[in-house]
């Protein structure tokens, strides 16, 4: 490898980097990733990873999943469990956009269905899913509504009319986390999100109508649980996060915890970035409270998508969303940190888990599985670039050594700026329409910098995770429509 | 007994050539030559347009030397004799002026020179398109010895006639050359002198006003000569430098006709002059200042993978707070110029240290952009101590966010503290910011 990073080959498919490769590591980093896969990170990757290792109260191991790249304080697709007595929390290994995740939204239509009226429904979606910068959501919400979103997430949607009531089970923490306390919010992130519910934002931030080819199914029994059962299936598929709310939580907080750690709690940290406090401590516990907020407004976010998703089809289909099985697969978190019991040498532990750009993927059984998945594992939607595919996985036993995570997407290997040097917007969209993949966008710069090629291949790393044992693979989705905020 | 300096004096209508005519003669000359350059509008443009070569300038700025400046006129050629003793001296006088008092200056109060010839540059173009000749531009041509009928390049035969018929019923004796780009041998025009009735000249007033815009932006091209097209009468000519972004450029505008040639400059310097230019002022100036670009920051390639990251400079702290708002800004807007100035905000924010202030600062203008869909396409800056914290006042200007208008690009969720920098060396400031998008 051309990294001078002193790698430990553990297995095919898992790097160790030591701890002795840096001071102040509490445990060693673990990468996982073929040996190529690994190549292709930029070595900032493993500097942050092993500052990560070093935060106080770390378990087992920092890891990153096969889609990491480099990211600022924790590197995207990074994992750190914390002890939750004696470790920290941190905004910057949770991200800015709190909650940020994928949610997947079934139809019984088949692609032969959609095919002469692809462009109208996605004409119809970008004109119905607000994106972009700047742009503000249809529901307009007074203070105090809000506050009730932040505490009830999907829920307070589904009682508004916005989605139905088995969509929550459907979704993390049944739509609604507990303990989200919204008297831990500043006004300015009230402010910030009060207009944005039901906007895509931009960047990789899209919403994808897919097909599921049958030669794409790799787990039929699985995948027909999850409600992939007709040949050229068409699903819809996005990407979003908790909007300039979330963004305004983590910045409060950063700073919050940036004036205590070293002062009152005597903690330094190798980057600002990961400034953190006790999850144990009063600055701690409302940070936890508050970005619970964040994960609420978040899953309130996309069910408001989703109502609007189901309205677009509705319209171009003349005909009842449930009547065009428009059922949710399932809506996974990819940027949060949550209080999670593990086995940890035998014994059972809480840890506060934080996955930034890395997916849960609860095993079969497994405490906190909605009744129509406890048998089958969760299920985690992978989103690829948008010229490639996306994955729909499920947890597996042996997810265990990951804390039970895995990868969130493919992962980009270039960078914006290099990207957008290299490609057209106008010219990529052209060229997706010729291959079967109708655009539309807020930005075409935004569009270029999102390339197929500015990302790892979907392919490999997805069969990473299975290889590596963290998840398995279910269904493989190809898209043929896509928005891009 | 002491021999004269010859001296030969340069006049002509605004932007009829008289700069081309100077430059022809610097290059053309194998004389020792001192110039005098007077221009009206505080910043002088002829001047930086003519040095460089091995030769003496002294420039008159901020009025017309035939009236307000003319001790200073003295006194300056006064002082090009004694020190430089030139074989010959031009003087540029404003398109304003009129010769006739400078001449009974040149005649009466400077005894070291002998005025040697009048030479009048006209614009033939303008005289076919704007007929009416004015006062000033009728003592230019009735004072001249040597006339040249420039720009025939624009005009057809014809009208070229027409031209020289009308500059001969003002002036019978002198001579007429036909030039386009002011391209004549220059030693024709020495000698050329006649013994002249000296007039009792009359003090006049100036019916032109003008102003002028400096700044070491960049300009944008397509903005500045839609702004051209809209100066409707109001502005005669204009002159100086401008820096697109493409390089540099010496600009001349004479009545709803400009050119534009490449030239050395490290700032843009304009003077705009017309009978109401004060009536449109305001506006321009405005203009002007919105189509500046400042590129003092860069987006780093390849040093951050998802996210953004840029690197922003200033000569001031202030500099570069502003060059770092506007490479946010231009994150989320490409071409942050089309944003129009239309709603100010005040932004005031404390912090401890340089670097989180900046931080705050830039996440102001996130919140904005999330709250009221503002962008702002200009910012001032003052920063400050207050007691142990530093603080900025930004003031901020621009509009909401038009998809229809604006080329928008990424969403700025955030400011991250990862690898965060300010710092000062020898070449000023510098800053390193990524941000979460």
């Amino acid at each position: 490898m051309a990294h001078p990073i002193p790698f430990r080959r553990i297995s095919d498919f898992i790097y160790e980097i030591p701890e002795e490769f840096k001071d102040g590591m509490r445990a060693p980093a673990r990468i996982y990733g073929t040996e190529k896969l690994i190549s292709e990170m930029d070595w900032q990757v493993f500097e942050q990873i092993t500052n990560v290792a070093t935060l106080p109260g770390i378990v087992n191991y920092a890891l990153c999943m096969p889609d990491a790249h480099s990211g600022y304080g924790f590197p995207i697709g990074g994992v750190a469990a914390m002890d939750a007595k004696v470790g920290v929390i941190s905004p910057g290994g949770i991200g800015f956009d709190i909650n940020c995740g994928m949610r997947l939204v079934l139809t019984s239509l088949t692609f032969n269905d959609i095919k002469p009226r692809i462009k109208e429904i996605v004409d119809l979606l970008f004109e119905r899913v607000p994106c972009g910068v700047g742009s503000t959501g249809f529901l307009k919400l007074n203070r105090n509504e809000f506050m009730e979103v932040l505490s009830e997430g999907a829920r307070w949607c589904v009682r508004k009319g916005f989605g139905w009531e088995e969509d929550l089970e459907r979704t993390e923490e049944g739509g609604c986390i507990q303990g989200a306390d919204p008297s831990k919010i500043s006004e300015k992130a009230v402010e910030r999100g009060i207009n944005q519910i039901g906007t895509l934002g931009s960047g990789n931030h899209y919403l994808e109508i897919q097909i599921a080819k049958p030669e794409n199914i790799y787990d039929e029994r699985l995948a027909k649980i999850f409600g992939i059962s007709i040949p050229d299936q068409v699903v819809v598929m996005f990407h979003c996060g908790s909007r300039g709310f979330g963004h305004q939580v983590a910045t409060d907080y950063l700073q919050i915890f940036l004036k205590v750690m070293e002062k009152k709690y005597g903690i330094s940290v190798r980057d600002r970035e990961l400034a953190c406090a006790p999850f144990d401590s009063p600055e701690g516990q409302d940070y936890f409270a508050a970005m619970k907020c964040g994960i609420n407004m978040s899953f309130a976010n996309r069910q408001v998508i989703t109502h609007r998703i189901r309205e677009v089809f509705e319209k171009v289909f003349k005909e009842d969303a449930r009547k065009l099985g428009m059922q949710m697969v399932y809506d996974v978190s990819h940027n949060t940190a949550k209080l999670e019991k593990h086995f940890v040498n035998g014994k059972e532990m809480q840890l506060i888990v934080h996955r930034k750009g890395a997916t849960r993927a609860f095993a079969p059984g497994m405490e906190g599985l909605p009744g129509i998945y406890k048998e089958t594992g969760q299920p985690v939607i992978i989103g690829g670039s948008m010229e490639t595919g996306s994955y729909l996985l499920a947890g597996i036993g042996s997810g265990t050594k990951s804390f039970f995570s895995t990868a969130h997407g493919s992962g980009r290997t270039m960078s914006r700026t290099k990207a957008r040097k290299l490609f057209d917007g106008k010219a990529l969209q052209r060229k997706m329409e010729e291959t079967g993949i109708y655009v539309r966008t807020a930005s075409f710069s935004g569009l270029a910098e999102e390339a197929g090629a500015a990302y790892k291949n979907i392919d490999e790393v997805v069969d990473t995770t299975e290889l590596a044992g963290l998840s398995k693979k279910v269904v493989r989705f190809i898209p043929v429509g896509n928005i891009k905020g | 007994m002491i021999t004269k300096t010859p001296l030969i004096l340069i006049t002509g209508y605004l932007g009829s050539g008289k700069t081309t005519l100077l430059r022809n003669i610097i290059r053309d000359s194998r004389k020792k030559i001192a110039i005098v350059v007077n221009e009206f509008g505080e910043i002088p443009i002829d001047g930086k347009v003519l040095e460089g070569k091995n030769i003496r300038m002294a420039e008159l700025a901020g009025g017309c030397v035939c009236c307000s400046l003319s001790g200073e006129f003295e006194a300056a050629i006064e002082e090009i004799v004694n020190e430089i003793r030139p074989d010959i001296i031009f003087v540029e006088t404003t398109g304003l002026a009129e010769p006739d008092s400078l001449i009974e200056i040149i005649g009466e109060a400077l005894t070291m020179v002998k005025l040697d010839t009048v030479v009048t540059v006209v614009d033939a173009d303008a005289m076919i398109r704007f007929p009416e000749t004015g006062y000033t531009g009728r003592i230019q041509i009735e004072s001249a010895d040597v006339i040249l009928i420039n720009k025939i390049d624009l005009v057809d035969e014809e009208d070229l006639l027409g031209v020289e018929e009308k500059v001969k019923e003002i002036n019978k004796r002198a001579t007429l050359f036909r030039t386009s780009f002011c391209n004549i041998d220059t030693e024709l025009l020495s000698g050329m002198g006649v013994e002249r009735y000296l007039s009792n000249a009359v003090h006049h007033s100036h019916s032109m006003d003008y102003f002028t815009f400096c700044t070491k932006g960049t300009i944008q091209r397509e903005r500045f000569e839609e702004m051209l097209n809209d100066f409707s009468g109001k502005i005669y000519r204009a002159k100086g430098f401008v820096k697109f972004p493409d390089g540099s450029y010496l600009f001349n505008y004479v009545s709803d006709r400009w050119d534009f040639e490449e030239f050395e400059s490290e700032e843009t310097r304009l003077v705009f002059i017309g009978d109401r230019a004060y009536e449109i002022k305001d506006r321009v100036i405005s203009q002007l200042e919105n189509m500046t670009l400042r590129f003092k920051y860069r987006f780093l390639e390849d040093f951050v993978t998802a996210d953004v990251a840029f690197e922003a400079k200033g000569d001031t702290i202030e500099e570069l707070f502003i060059s770092s708002a506007l490479a946010t800004t231009n994150i989320m807007i490409l071409e942050t110029g089309t944003i129009d100035l239309k709603e100010r905000r005040l932004i005031e924010i404390e912090a401890e240290e340089l670097d989180l202030l900046l931080f705050n600062l830039l996440q102001e203008i996130i919140f904005f952009k999330d709250t009221e869909k503002l962008i702002f396409g200009e910012f001032n800056v003052k920063i400050g101590r207050k007691g142990d914290n530093w603080l900025a006042r930004m003031k901020a200007a621009g509009e909401r966010i038009d998809p229809e208008k604006h080329i928008l690009h990424l969403d700025v969720k955030a400011v991250t503290l990862h690898m965060l920098e300010v710092r000062k060396d020898n070449n000023g400031w510098t800053a390193r910011v990524i941000l979460d998008v």
